[in-house]
């Protein structure tokens, strides 16, 4: 059984629907996230599985229990705030110590687990430091182990690292994500930030505007957006609208505006005639002087209108015979690197046949 | 959740109770003992007298039957008044100075303003004895200069003038700081902004910061009148016969003359008229917003 | 350019001026050495001397010390509690009430209690005056534990709920801790008040308990000499140290004089 179940949770504020009829299941030792823009939700939804608000509608389930009614203080998980709430007046230790103090542990229990918390998150020799002496990074680690010390079963992260530079953010990922595994316990994790999602979760849930829109694993999610809210959202994508011609066996033909005629895949069940968008990932779009002619493999011809070096990329904006302008993505080192291709160059655009998904919603 | 409930009145409830008790109830049975007949040593009468409910209008009849209680009502009106205009005017540029002095003085200079405030009541009125005596340096120099000139010695000291001097005196606090705490909230930027288009000092003052000051005028104004306008001690101890306020008048009816009903009737005159000017000051605050 | 021209300098130190000379001559006088508040003759302490020895005046400072702490102690419990309850659960009936016991003239509520009192048959002496002093005490403290509240931040409650706090020790641990400032400085201003009130206590005392600020109006009437000035004197230096002290630990005192 899952460890926390939201079945059909619903949460309005007057006109506004927060979270729309939201049903899924977590299970123990996960990392799963909730990934949204802001206001998608996503924070809601959080808040009311720790116990500070309660929905409308539909029931929460934790270990087995209806949680209707259940205080904050009695649910067996805890919460990491976005901005860390460390108590000012405390120090570290009295900060690690709180929820073991309120259970009323004997003091020579919590001081030696206190200490083993320090080490884990390797905040050694800082005990006796009050919040205000910390740095952005070191009140991070202590709110995660404030939270983990009675060990509970599940930890809810509301974009903790929102607050870091981009440097220390992506090491705290990594010191997350090992200590997740480390620990075992199961992690709850809220984030705007796509990339992040994908990089610690072991499944993510996309949220807009109260409902999710997909569920499944980082590769899932990324490789096979269920519609066009999904695809924008997660990574960079091509979006160009198109019509579907002929279905033909798990391939089907689409006439996109201002491309032509393209081959892509498509796993549900659809009929020609409708109206829906070619979503295409810029690194999968080639483009070459001349590319080498690949049975089945969408080509056409076009122009470079513009580059954007990024170091390790460059993105390619590029102008299609037809009139379309697709995006693409090519690393400016290694075997996949194509010189000679400046501002004005005419070349040859393709992408294989399964790299493009046809999305109707 | 029920539980909540029960915290919000194991919290609230004993302020509540206490504050019901000690302050509602009082002033509701003061609008009951309006209606009441004095008792034959003073106080009230008895409520039931042979099975009768003894209940009458009698005060506020004599109330408004005597025309010297409405001039006693405007004269305490206009000192009020008086004090308040001259508050604003003493007020102002001292409230100004604060709030564009620098961030770090203005705690202290706000300090130095509310500290006498929190010197006891009477001896700020006491000190104005002493300086409004025929014997003080002040009066002296004062009736000296008037000599020279050939005019008669003047006595401040138990006139309606020192009753406003006074009442001045101990208000000007209220009126700085409410108008201090919305100063300070100005954006300079504004006042740049009008330079810049052509604004001379005065114009600025009078079209910028005046109107927006407005809300903090209102404030400070009725944190003058309203306590101003019902004191009886800065009359009582400055004022002499010429002086007297309404509050005067009540404080004989409770202590002296003890006419209980009538002072029950003359302080509720006073609180709804209190409470009138109040509701008009909040009107002029809201509509200076728009 | 500069905002403070000239003329607003000398308006601002006029009006400085204006409030302080008068009590400085009040507190110079009472060093000297003639019964006239009028010439200056010469530096004596004997009027503190006097004060000393005057019986009725120990008995009224004695009482006035007596009712404050009384007084500061139940309406600094009660307005704390209200301050809480005003924050935590807005309520709509308690801020009214709060708001009108600072509003209302002090010659309403003195007058009425007065009524008040008789009615219920409660002697008029120092257990009147403490009940009065409260009622009108409570709304400052709440007031000020109100803004100390307000300006704490609200995700430390619930970071010490969701560790496992009942609200009971979510208070005790957190929330009091950081607002105990406010609540001394509450406690104090309270202390202030009750010492310095007169018009409340002058309806609400009966015969036999004076208080300071009631001793000093009789002799300001009816017998003037210099002892009332270092009495003043003294009440002044006392006042000032409380409010100074309660100032440090929680600015709002000031703020909330302010946005009343």
């Amino acid at each position: 059984m899952a460890l926390l179940e939201l079945r059909g949770v619903t949460r309005r504020f007057g006109e506004l629907v927060a979270v729309d009829d939201v049903t899924l299941g977590i299970e123990q030792g996960e990392f799963f996230t909730l990934l949204g823009p802001s206001g998608c939700g996503k924070t809601t939804l959080l808040r009311m599985v720790a116990g500070f608000d309660a929905p409308d509608g539909g029931a929460i389930f934790f270990e087995g229990r209806d949680m209707q009614g259940v205080p904050p203080e009695s649910r067996n998980l805890h919460t990491v705030f976005q901005s860390y709430a460390l108590f000012p007046h405390m120090s570290v230790e009295q900060n690690i110590a709180f929820a073991l103090r309120m259970a009323r542990l004997p003091a020579e229990a919590i001081r030696s687990r206190v200490a083993a918390a320090l080490e884990q998150v390797r905040l050694h020799g800082l005990g006796r430091r009050y919040p205000h002496e910390l740095s952005g990074g070191q009140r991070q680690r202590v709110a995660v182990a404030r939270a983990l010390i009675n060990r509970p079963r599940l930890l809810l992260l509301d974009e903790p690292l929102a607050a870091l530079d981009a440097k220390l953010r992506e090491s705290m990922q990594s010191e997350l994500i090992g200590l997740q595994r480390e620990v075992g316990v199961t992690f709850v994790y809220v984030t705007h930030d796509q990339s992040e999602a994908l990089a610690l979760s072991h499944r993510i849930a996309v949220m807009n505007r109260g409902r999710v829109e997909q569920l499944g694993e980082p590769s899932a999610i990324y490789g096979f957006p269920r519609n066009r809210f999904v695809a924008d959202f997660v990574g960079e994508c091509n979006m160009l609208p198109a019509e579907l011609r002929t279905v033909d066996a798990g391939q089907i033909r689409l006439e996109v505006r201002g491309v032509g005629e393209v081959v892509a895949t498509h796993g549900e069940h659809i009929a020609a005639g409708a109206q829906g968008v070619l979503a295409l990932r810029p690194e999968h779009v080639q483009i070459a002087k001349t590319l080498p002619g690949e049975h089945g493999a969408n080509h056409f011809s076009g122009t470079v209108q513009a580059l954007l070096y990024r170091g390790d990329v460059t993105v390619y904006t590029v102008a299609l015979a037809a009139g379309a302008r697709i995006q693409a993505l090519l690393p400016n080192a290694g075997p996949g690197r194509t010189a000679g291709l400046e501002a004005g160059a005419q070349v040859q655009v393709g992408w294989r046949r399964d790299a493009g998904h046809f999305l109707t919603d | 959740m029920e539980r909540r409930a029960l915290r919000k009145w194991l919290v609230g409830g004993p302020p509540l109770a206490y504050l019901l008790f000690f302050f509602a109830a009082p002033l509701a049975i003061m609008v009951l003992a309006s209606f009441r007949v004095p008792g034959d040593f003073g106080g009230l009468a008895p409520l039931m007298l042979e099975k009768k409910l003894n209940l009458t209008t009698e005060a506020y009849a004599a109330l408004f039957s005597d025309f010297l209680y409405a001039r006693l009502f405007l004269k305490s009106f206009a000192y009020a008044a008086l004090a308040t205009a001259l508050c604003l005017a003493a007020g102002y540029p001292l409230a100004l100075l604060i709030a564009r002095s620098p961030r770090r003085y203005r705690d202290l200079l706000i300090l130095l303003v509310i500290l006498p405030f929190w010197s006891n009541f009477l001896i700020r009125v006491y000190a104005w004895m002493t300086i409004l005596g025929p014997q003080s340096y002040v009066m002296r120099a004062l009736n000296g200069v008037l000599g020279l000139v050939g005019l008669e010695p003047v006595s401040l000291l138990y006139t309606p003038a020192a009753v406003v001097v006074t009442l001045v005196y101990v208000h000007l606090p209220f009126m700085v700081l409410p108008l201090y705490a919305n100063l300070e909230k100005h954006d300079p930027a504004l006042l740049d902004a009008a330079q810049d288009l052509g604004a001379g000092a005065w114009q600025r003052f009078w079209r910028v910061t005046f109107p927006l000051s407005l809300p903090g005028v209102y404030a400070g104004a009725a944190l003058v009148f309203i306590p101003a306008f019902g004191i009886f001690a800065i009359p009582d101890l400055v004022g002499g016969t010429g002086g007297i306020m309404i509050g005067n008048v009540i404080k004989q009816q409770f202590l002296d003359a003890r006419d209980w009903p009538f002072g029950a009737a003359l302080s509720l005159v006073l609180m709804a008229s209190a409470i009138a000017l109040a509701g008009l000051a909040a009107a002029f605050g809201r509509g200076a917003r728009a | 350019m500069t905002r403070r021209p000239a003329w607003l300098w000398g308006a601002a130190i006029a009006a400085f001026l204006f409030l302080y000379a008068p009590l400085a001559i009040v507190v110079l006088y009472s060093f000297n050495d003639s019964r006239l508040n009028a010439q200056w003759v010469g530096f004596t302490f004997s009027w503190y001397d006097k004060l000393w020895h005057n019986e009725e005046m120990l008995l009224a400072a004695r009482n006035s010390l007596a009712i404050a702490l009384a007084a500061a102690a139940a309406s600094t419990a009660l307005g704390t509690m209200a301050g809480f309850a005003l924050h935590r659960y807005k309520p709509r009936l308690l801020p009214a009430l709060v708001l009108a016991t600072i509003a209302v003239p002090e010659i309403l509520m003195g007058v009425s209690l007065l009524i008040f009192f008789v009615l219920l048959n409660i002697t008029l002496g120092m257990v009147s005056i403490i009940l009065a002093h409260i009622t009108f005490c409570i709304g400052f403290v709440a007031l000020v534990v109100r803004a100390r509240l307000a300006g704490m931040d609200e995700s430390l409650t619930e970071a010490a709920r969701d560790l496992g706090a009942t609200p009971a020790q979510a208070f005790r641990w957190v929330t009091l801790p950081l607002i105990m400032p406010g609540i001394v400085a509450g406690a104090l201003m309270a202390f202030t008040l009750s010492l310095d009130d007169f018009v409340i206590t002058f309806f609400t005392a009966g015969v036999g308990s004076a208080t300071l600020p009631l001793q000093i109006y009789t002799m300001v009437k009816i017998a003037v000499t210099p002892e009332v000035n270092a009495v003043s004197t003294l009440l002044m230096l006392l006042t000032l140290t409380l409010i100074l002290i309660a100032t440090r630990l929680s600015p709002s005192v000031l703020r909330t004089e302010a946005s009343r």
